[in-house]
């Protein structure tokens, strides 16, 4: 090995005393001299890093809820190629995607040594090798890009998540056992929420102070379309009434 | 050492080396034994085929339109056990066998509701063949849970595993049916 | 003082030879950016382990505050974030060096590849690095769940999904990695003692080898 000749000198000798005329020129000591550098690099770097977590708070979503299945899954970005891969294959063999694919991927690179077992070291004097890499990389790196942009737009297709912060503070339910309720819990609830707390359709507790039951029975049975459909999918206008009825008493402050 | 036909036999040396491979493997055995099955104890419960009584007998679930219940399943994680609410329409189909439907919508996991009077009984849909109806974005559904391509929906309502028990129907795993 | 400490040891245990192996060694002109600017590439490996270093350190405080149950994982997160003395930017280190770990980790494997380093004699140090980045991703997946929110347990559900995709025996690999049926009280104890203890002692053993074989085979010649 090129630099042997240092295991030669007299155990105890620092080095900066050591006339050495073969080392080639640029060689340093890696203690202290190019550790020091490499240090200061660090330092540089690790600089840059607290800034930067200074200046991006981590989130925290909400509270895990495995009962809400309309949640939209999202692995974190480095795992998003692997992610996007899966969308190409068809349930029926997404083994293809999940396994196989990736599997060969990663034995390719573990073999990566004897598969490219050329003398040659130079990128350029190894086209083969050189193109497989740059071309699984851009791969990986559109596969990632293309995952966040339809994550985006999926996103952008969901019904807004609900804003419960003009909720009042009270969330009894006012006469549990009307008719009405029982109507609103078979039809209604799926989005308001059984408890009226709103899930994909906004909360409606307190929604007795700001309509009466008149305009209940107008609003519900024009609805919102597309996303709430009229009457609220009820079958019939006595329907409506009921739960405009009973949603009129519900007067929460 | 060799023996009569001149190969030759174990040095002592190279049985040492065997002898403490073998204790090695003894002492790695020993330790791995409670662990590794310790380790794999979830593949020893009862994955999944749990059934919960629906509180319907057979005879309650009709070939015309689908029933609804109400049932509670007991589900256990580790030492957290939990009665969870489960919904369920059931229906016999053209064979005469119980179908178990779920309630979530495949668009979006909306709850589908059924054409129901105001007391809850079933009655014909006035929407021709379209039976449940979607609230969220319009999906429905027929008495069979098949959903309208046109629509949303672009798979039919999953299915519960359905057992019949002496008279009582007993309903366990979700899965899905194909588009 | 320090020098009449250190001949004390010395005497002892003979400590000279060892630091002598470990960091008395010459680096060649051609990985030295002061030589050359583009030599700056043969930094990465060692800002990786930097990283890996503040991840251990941040990991093993974050420890102090975090509960892996499914009633309190989230809370105590939120405490860290909220609460703790300068819990947001210790969650922080955690949260952005992972990524970090991985883009470095990247940058490194990208380097070693383009220059050929990883041929004869060096093939054995790739494969340990290859394995290194299997941990580091194992370290994220595992990680991720953790915090116990929304985001947290749907990509973890995804990831068991794709677990049970595995012909005929994923159903049987999905239970043992989730630790049940459902993603749950025991899922979280699973991935947090993956996170915390196994990978971590994988890592070290991945570690020691690598920084060994270098040692030992020194740096690849210049191109």
């Amino acid at each position: 090995m090129a630099h042997d000749h240092f295991r030669e000198r007299i155990p105890g000798t620092p080095r900066f005393k050591e006339k050495d005329k073969n080392k080639p020129i640029g060689t340093e000591p890696f203690f202290p001299n190019f550790l020091l550098k490499e240090w200061i690099v660090g330092a540089l770097f690790l600089v840059a890093f607290m800034l930067w977590i200074v200046f991006n708070p981590v989130e925290l979503t909400d509270v895990a809820n495995p009962s809400d299945s309309s949640y939209t899954p999202m692995p974190d970005w480095y795992f998003l190629f692997l992610y996007q891969l899966l969308k190409y294959f068809p349930g029926s063999v997404i083994w293809l995607g999940s396994v196989i694919l990736p599997g060969i991927a990663a034995t390719l690179l573990i073999l990566a040594p004897w598969l490219d077992n050329s003398k040659v070291r130079h990128p350029f004097k190894r086209p083969v090798a050189t193109s497989a890499m740059v071309l699984s990389l851009l791969l990986m790196i559109w596969m990632t890009y293309e995952a966040h942009v339809q994550h985006e737009e999926h996103l952008a297709s969901q019904p807004k998540k609900v804003d419960q912060s003009a909720m009042p503070a009270d969330t009894t339910l006012v006469d549990a056992n009307d008719p009405g309720a029982k109507i609103f819990a078979t039809s209604c609830a799926g989005c308001h929420g059984a408890d009226l707390k709103g899930q994909i359709g906004p909360f409606l507790i307190g929604v007795g102070n700001k309509y009466d039951e008149a305009k209940l029975v107008d609003t519900i049975t024009k609805g919102f379309p597309p996303n709430m459909p009229p009457k609220g999918g009820l079958a019939s206008d006595d329907q409506v009434k009921q739960v405009a009825a009973w949603l009129a008493k519900q007067k929460q402050k | 050492m060799s023996d009569k036909n001149g190969k030759q036999g174990l040095s002592r040396r190279q049985f040492l080396s065997y002898a403490l491979g073998g204790t090695g493997a003894f002492m790695a055995a020993t330790i791995a034994a409670p662990l590794v099955p310790f380790a794999i104890d979830p593949l020893t419960r009862t994955s999944g085929g749990g059934f919960a009584d629906s509180g319907l007998k057979e005879s309650d679930v009709k070939s015309d339109f689908p029933t609804m219940v109400d049932f509670k399943v007991h589900r256990k994680d580790g030492w957290i056990e939990e009665n969870v609410k489960m919904r369920a329409w059931l229906i016999k189909d053209e064979s005469g066998k119980i179908m178990a439907m779920s309630p979530i919508c495949t668009h979006l996991g909306c709850q589908v509701a059924g054409t129901v009077d105001g007391n809850g009984n079933p009655k014909p849909s006035e929407d021709g063949e379209w039976w449940f109806h979607c609230p969220c974005h319009g999906g429905r559904y027929t008495i069979y849970g098949i959903n309208d391509k046109a629509k949303p929906p672009q798979r039919p309502l999953d299915l519960y595993e359905v057992k019949v028990e002496g008279g009582k129907i007993m309903l366990g795993a979700i899965s899905q049916r194909k588009a | 003082m320090f020098k009449k400490t250190y001949d004390w040891i010395d005497e002892r245990l003979g400590i000279t030879p060892i630091w002598r192996d470990i960091a008395d060694h010459d680096v060649p002109a051609h990985v030295n950016p002061a030589n050359k600017m583009s030599a700056f590439v043969y930094c990465f490996g060692g800002l990786t382990f930097l990283i890996i270093v503040t991840q251990i350190l941040s990991g093993m405080f974050l420890a102090m505050y975090y509960v892996p149950d499914i009633v309190n994982a989230y809370r105590s997160v939120q405490y860290i974030t909220d609460e703790v003395l300068l819990g947001q930017i210790v969650r922080g280190m955690h949260f952005w060096g992972a990524s970090l770990v991985i883009i470095m980790m990247f940058l490194h494997m990208l380097r070693v590849f383009f220059t050929g380093s990883y041929k004869a004699p060096r093939e054995m140090n790739w494969v340990v690095g290859v394995l290194i980045f299997f941990v580091v991703m194992g370290f994220g997946f595992t990680g991720y769940l953790l915090p116990w929110d929304q985001k947290a347990y749907w990509a973890t559900a995804v990831g068991a999904q794709i677990a049970e995709s595995v012909p005929w025996i994923g159903k049987y690999i999905k239970t043992v990695l989730i630790g049940g049926d459902v993603l749950g009280a025991l899922t979280l104890t699973r991935f947090f003692a993956i996170h915390v203890f196994f990978l971590p002692a994988g890592l070290l053993g991945l570690l020691g080898l690598h920084f060994i074989m270098i040692r030992k085979q020194g740096i690849a010649g210049p191109l």
